[in-house]
């Protein structure tokens, strides 16, 4: 059993530096290298809930597909072929899309993607980002731990901000506050990611070493300390009583308070980054209005990303009980989603709450687009490199929208990924069909990773098409 | 034929045993002669230490246990036993030598489980006195949920989904347990800090008293570890917390100390050392506190203090002999069974065993589209229906405790839309006042109660080819009151549409998973790992049946494991991939395979657009290791009925409700336990209480070593 606290202290200290290198260094040092490829990538998932209303993601000029939908939104036919591939250059963006209008030439309409075999109740859940019929049990890695645990080198490998602990919430929308596991994203099977609900604790989680005086951090590290000795004198008196194989897998346990502990330090590491950009701490990460809460996560989301806290960010917008008053909507986007008669006090129906809704989460992704587009990297700007990318936990409706599975991408990929296109796959079972899992294969190629041939589950009703590989149509030859 | 010359330092077993045992049955086919299969075991000697050696010794364990070798058409095929022998000296050499760590690991997962020689297991000739290892075994998650600390569940299986889940030796608790852990304690303390629950320790109140601290260490600790402290662990905690208060103050110190108990060992572990009398064996009893747990941890995800027998036996101190451990057993499932309803509580593990041998809950991750479901005319497509109707058959024979586990496997009494006992569907049909009408009963629906869960309509009943309807649908067929009911063309659980949905692929059958099944969990047979070079798929071709296109698995090459599998797994052709019977196959004029029977197809078929041929559902059950068993069967129902009754299957089931209670594989030492255990099964008229009674009280599960 290894209790070698003082041995990871010790090689903490030799290659701390290049550990602990903010991303501004990192971004200068390979700068001066003329190694554009190697700056840092980053990702963020935003997952909204009751999916995406594809009719209105369409550019006007082009034909559109996807009928406006009259009953449960989004609960059309599947749409008939014929495939999209055009610029956005010229095109004016649907209205719903126009925030992020100073960024056409960095963003992606995607449509028609399926995920068909990924099931579940309003949500599909771990299914969406690991591409497994899983809604409830993580049951392999997700897309945005993958890419966290490949991509960061902070002391998160990525990190999860919820607003609310489940999707399918009954009753009033309680805003989450703490850590809660909103059925997202998996480091591997059985090893869920924890989002936090609260951005006050968020703020203390990420930032809170960069505030803290060196007497509070000391204290925090000398009570772990006094924790992690208890426990190792405990694990002693029962290491005797094992066997082998016994003692093997109970080392497992033991050399874990190590490695919490090392996280510790690591992010002790980060202080002067958390210090000099940690968003200011004011009494609007207490609102519990939807969107102000939702702002506030992306505000620390942002940050997150600047202080190289981690790489990967997941933002889970709103559950179904969610009442978005501020946008002048009176209904749950539950009742939003089945487009029930009568929603607003101001005469709007379900279709144009819904196209509200999802315009106000544009805005917030403009806004941190714009932020990381303020910040030099490279020859270019941390947005270069930084790839955010809007989902809906259901697809392309309310249930069971995975048959047309819309995503909005904003920013790139070191010039990996052709930005500035709308782009629409032949439908369902259709020649040409491609699925999220070919979408996330381009996402791991993009980011250097050495992709699989496939990823996650694939789906037997399309064993005719050619299901292997990236999106051709995304990738920068 | 004579072996080469034996080199010294070989011992005597190798010598007398292993060395003759080959030179008889193998050196025929590999030696100097014939090398078949590239191996030559003329000149093999009791060497381990490169890996060419060990390899080739695995590779002979291979074939023993997998019954291959020596071919089957040999006339002088060795006795089983001998066979046993030399598996394990083989097993215990490479474990000696260290030289297979790898592939002897792979042997403590649950799949591998059969490879223990059976005839050898149930021969009544081992004397060896069984225990278990010493061993720590994480909670499960099922008894962490329980524990109510209303966080999410840290702990998971890494065992298959299609075997038991909870082995003590497959159960790792990681770096993210311990973070999981550690932000449930967070929480939780949290939530019970704004309740005010820590006033006494807030930071503006003066150093707690070594009182308030002893006191609260107690409290905490029998909160958090879920039984009272003793008084060496309330001084140890207590110095603990003294310490943290000093580092952090009043709160924090506080928090810091009870977030230790959170990740401390026991919270995370049950703990099965063995604390008791040492016997002439070395073998070391269980305490009667480690009895407890054990015991309470078999039957039910609560500790012992939740259980009445299990507690007065505790404090009375009876929980020391076998004796009285099967008293206490006896006397929790007398008192459980009885309210076995189908989300019964009291004994939640009984069901658990059930759900995992026969790995019902699948039917829900397989995932049937609606067009298929459409054009199939199956209806309301309810999976969780058809699961509750398969749990009620088991409970159903749980509580008449006689033939079990035939009945369970042969039955062709099942339940339909009801709620498993007929006085509750009596009472819901009378105080709804629900009527016949036409001759037809009309069907009452049942609400979520305690005694019956909820079923709304017949429109989910299609696939045991009964005529659904929604509710506001005209109903069709006579719901009868009192059930079970025959169900013709059926012969137990595995004939049931659950069973057949949750061994099903997306949009068919899959006679290969299913005979996997049947030969390993009825038949204790063994498989090999499928080779990684195969192309696990069947080709697609319109124009033919499944078994059709999977005749090119009888190819020479695929046909020595395929026959082990296919043609069980066949049988169940009788049906199709929504468990409903079939006896035709239809095709179209382009003599393509029609799978619709909705209105389309009737059209199709009015108008006599269709062609049709029966289907083929025969098969046969070969080396099961039961000559009473094997031979040909012309369908499913056929075997089931053929295997249920059989020697072979209730051994078999027992086997696996033994790992299911023990959280491992059985060794040849557990001998004694299986024989017991039979024999206990067999004398009450097949009562599984009996066998659950005797397994508990075995030495296998009270002594270690």
């Amino acid at each position: 059993m290894s209790y070698s606290r003082r041995q990871i202290l010790k090689n903490l200290s030799v290659g701390g530096a290049s550990l602990a290198m903010a991303p501004f260094m990192q971004s200068l040092q390979v700068h001066a290298a003329g190694k554009e490829e190697a700056l840092p990538k980053r990702f963020v998932f935003v997952v909204k809930s009751s999916g995406i209303d594809k009719f209105n993601l369409v550019p006007e000029d082009l034909e559109n597909h996807f009928l406006q939908s009259k009953g449960n939104i989004g609960d059309d036919a599947p749409k008939p072929g014929g495939a999209i591939q055009a610029s956005l250059k010229d095109r004016k963006l649907p209205e719903k899309l126009s925030p992020l209008a100073p960024f056409k030439d960095k963003l992606i309409i995607l449509q028609s993607l399926s995920g068909e075999t990924f099931r579940g109740n309003h949500t599909t859940g771990y299914g969406m980002l690991s591409c497994h019929n899983s809604e409830k049990v993580p049951i392999a890695p997700s897309i945005d731990g993958i890419l966290g645990r490949h991509l960061s080198s902070g002391p998160y490998p990525m990190y999860g901000l919820a607003t609310s602990e489940r999707i399918l919430e009954g009753g009033t929308w309680k805003p989450a506050d703490g850590y809660c596991y909103p059925n997202v994203s998996a480091y591997k099977k059985g090893m869920p990611v924890a989002f936090q609900g609260s951005p006050l604790k968020a703020h203390a989680d990420l930032f809170g070493v960069g505030i803290a005086s060196p007497k509070e951090l000391k204290k925090k590290l000398a009570l772990n300390g006094s924790m992690m000795d208890f426990l190792i004198d405990d694990a002693k008196l029962i290491e005797r009583q094992l066997n082998g194989d016994d003692k093997e897998r109970f080392a497992l346990y033991t050399e874990s308070f190590d490695v919490i502990r090392n996280i510790e330090l690591k992010k002790a590491r980060f202080a002067a980054e958390a210090k000099n950009n940690a968003p200011t701490l004011t009494d609007y990460y207490k609102s519990q209005v939807p969107s102000e809460r939702i702002a506030s996560h992306f505000e620390i989301g942002t940050a997150a990303l600047i202080t190289g806290m981690t790489n990967v960010v997941t933002l889970q917008l709103d559950s179904l009980a969610v009442i978005y008053k501020e946008l002048g909507i009176e209904k749950y986007v539950h009742a939003l989603g089945h487009n029930d008669p009568g929603l607003s006090g101001n005469g709007w129906d379900g279709v144009r709450c819904r196209k509200e809704i999802e315009k106000s989460h544009f805005n917030h992704i403009a806004k941190m687009a714009k932020t990381l587009e303020g910040i030099p990297e490279g020859n270019g700007n941390m947005l270069d490199n930084t790839l955010i990318v809007y989902l809906s936990c259901s697809g392309g409706a309310h249930h069971d929208g995975q048959k047309d599975w819309p995503f909005v991408l904003v920013g790139g990929m070191a010039k990996k990924l052709k930005m500035g296109q709308y782009i629409e796959f032949s439908g369902y079972k259709e020649k040409g069909h491609r699925t999220i899992a070919n979408l996330y294969l381009s996402f791991m190629q993009a980011a250097g990773m050495n992709a699989p041939e496939t990823f996650g589950q694939l789906d037997g009703s399309l064993r005719h098409l050619e299901l292997a590989g990236p999106l051709e149509e995304l990738m920068a030859s | 034929m004579i072996l080469a010359d034996t080199p010294p330092g070989s011992n005597v077993e190798f010598l007398e045993t292993i060395r003759p045992y080959l030179q008889e049955h193998c050196v025929k086919c590999h030696g100097l002669k014939k090398q078949k299969g590239k191996l030559v075991l003329h000149s093999i000697k009791d060497h381990f230490d490169t890996e060419t050696e060990s390899e080739q010794w695995i590779q002979i364990l291979n074939q023993l246990t997998f019954g291959e070798m020596p071919p089957t058409d040999e006339e002088a095929r060795p006795d089983s036993s001998d066979t046993a022998e030399v598996v394990e000296w083989i097993q215990k050499r490479l474990a000696e030598t260290g030289k297979a760590d790898g592939y002897l690991k792979k042997l403590l997962a649950p799949e591998y489980g059969n490879r223990v020689n059976h005839e050898k297991l149930f021969s009544g000739e081992i004397t060896t006195p069984p225990f278990s290892p010493s061993r720590l075994w994480r909670v499960s998650p099922a008894i962490f949920k329980e524990r109510n600390y209303r966080g999410r569940s840290p702990f998971t299986y890494v065992t298959g989904e299609k075997e038991i889940r909870d082995y003590a030796v497959l159960s790792p608790v990681d770096r993210s347990t311990v973070q999981m852990l550690m932000i449930n304690a967070e929480k939780w303390l949290e939530n019970r800090r704004e309740n005010n629950d820590f006033k006494e320790f807030s930071n503006d109140r003066p150093l707690p008293s070594s009182k308030l601290i002893e006191e609260t260490v107690r409290i905490q600790f029998s909160r958090v570890i879920r039984r009272h402290p003793s008084k060496e662990e309330i001084a140890k905690y207590a110095a603990l917390l003294t310490r943290n208060i000093e580092i952090g103050g009043n709160m924090d110190g506080l928090l810091s100390t009870i977030k230790t108990m959170f990740i401390s060992p026991e919270a995370i572990y049950r703990m099965e050392f063995g604390l008791g009398e040492t016997d002439e064996h070395g073998r070391r009893h269980l305490s009667p506190a480690e009895i407890a747990y054990a015991i309470a941890y078999a039957l039910t995800d609560l500790g012992p203090e939740r259980t009445q027998a299990i507690q007065e036996s505790m404090i009375k101190e009876k929980l020391t002999t076998k004796e009285d451990v099967a008293r206490v057993v006896r006397e929790v499932l007398d008192e459980g069974i009885q309210f076995e309803y189908w989300n019964s509580t009291r004994l939640p593990r009984i069901m658990r065993f059930f759900n995992e041998y026969f790995g019902l809950p699948h039917a829900l991750n397989v995932f049937k589209d609606d067009t298929r479901r459409n054009q199939a005319a199956i209806g309301f497509w309810h999976a969780e229906g058809l699961m509750f109707d398969a749990k009620l058959i088991i409970i159903h024979h749980l509580k008449k405790d006689q033939n079990f586990i035939e009945e369970i496997l042969t039955t062709d009494k099942f339940f339909v839309a009801h709620p498993g006992h007929n006085e509750y569907a009596r009472r819901i049909f009378k105080e709804k006042g629900t009527k016949v009408i036409n001759g037809i009963r009309q069907f009452p629906g049942f609400g979520f109660t305690n005694e019956a869960r909820g079923i709304g309509d017949l429109s989910y009943i299609r696939p045991y080819n009964l005529p659904g309807n929604r509710a506001k649908d005209k109903q069709l067929w006579d719901w009868p009151v009192e059930q079970p009911i025959k169900m013709p063309r059926r012969a137990g659980i595995l004939t049931h549409p659950a069973w057949l949905t949750a061994h099903s692929f997306n949009d068919g059958n899959d006679p290969i998973h299913r005979g996997i099944w049947v030969r390993e969990k009825l038949l204790a047979g063994v498989i090999q790992d499928l080779p990684p070079d195969v192309d696990a798929q069947v080709p697609a071709d319109p124009h033919k049946t499944l078994k059709e296109r999977m005749e090119l698995v009888r190819a020479e090459r695929c046909w020595s494991c395929h026959r082990k599998f296919n043609p069980l797994g066949e049988t169940f052709e009788m049906f199709d991939d929504w468990g409903r019977y079939r006896e035709k196959f239809y095709f179209d004029g382009e003599k393509k395979l029609v799978t619709r029977r909705d209105k389309e197809f009737e059209k199709m078929k009015e108008a006599k657009l269709l062609s049709s041929r029966p289907v083929d559902s025969t098969g046969s059950i070969t080396g099961s290791g039961a000559p009473e068993v094997d031979g040909e069967v012309k369908d499913a129902v056929e075997m089931m009925r053929r295997i249920g009754r059989s020697d072979r299957a209730r051994q078999s089931f027992i086997r696996h409700l033994f790992r299911y209670f023990m959280g491992r594989n059985e060794m040849l030492s557990d001998s004694k336990t299986f024989v017991d255990a039979e024999q206990a099964y067999l004398e009450s008229g097949g009562s599984f209480q009996s066998l659950v009674v005797s397994l508990l009280s075995s030495d296998s599960f009270l002594y270690r070593h």
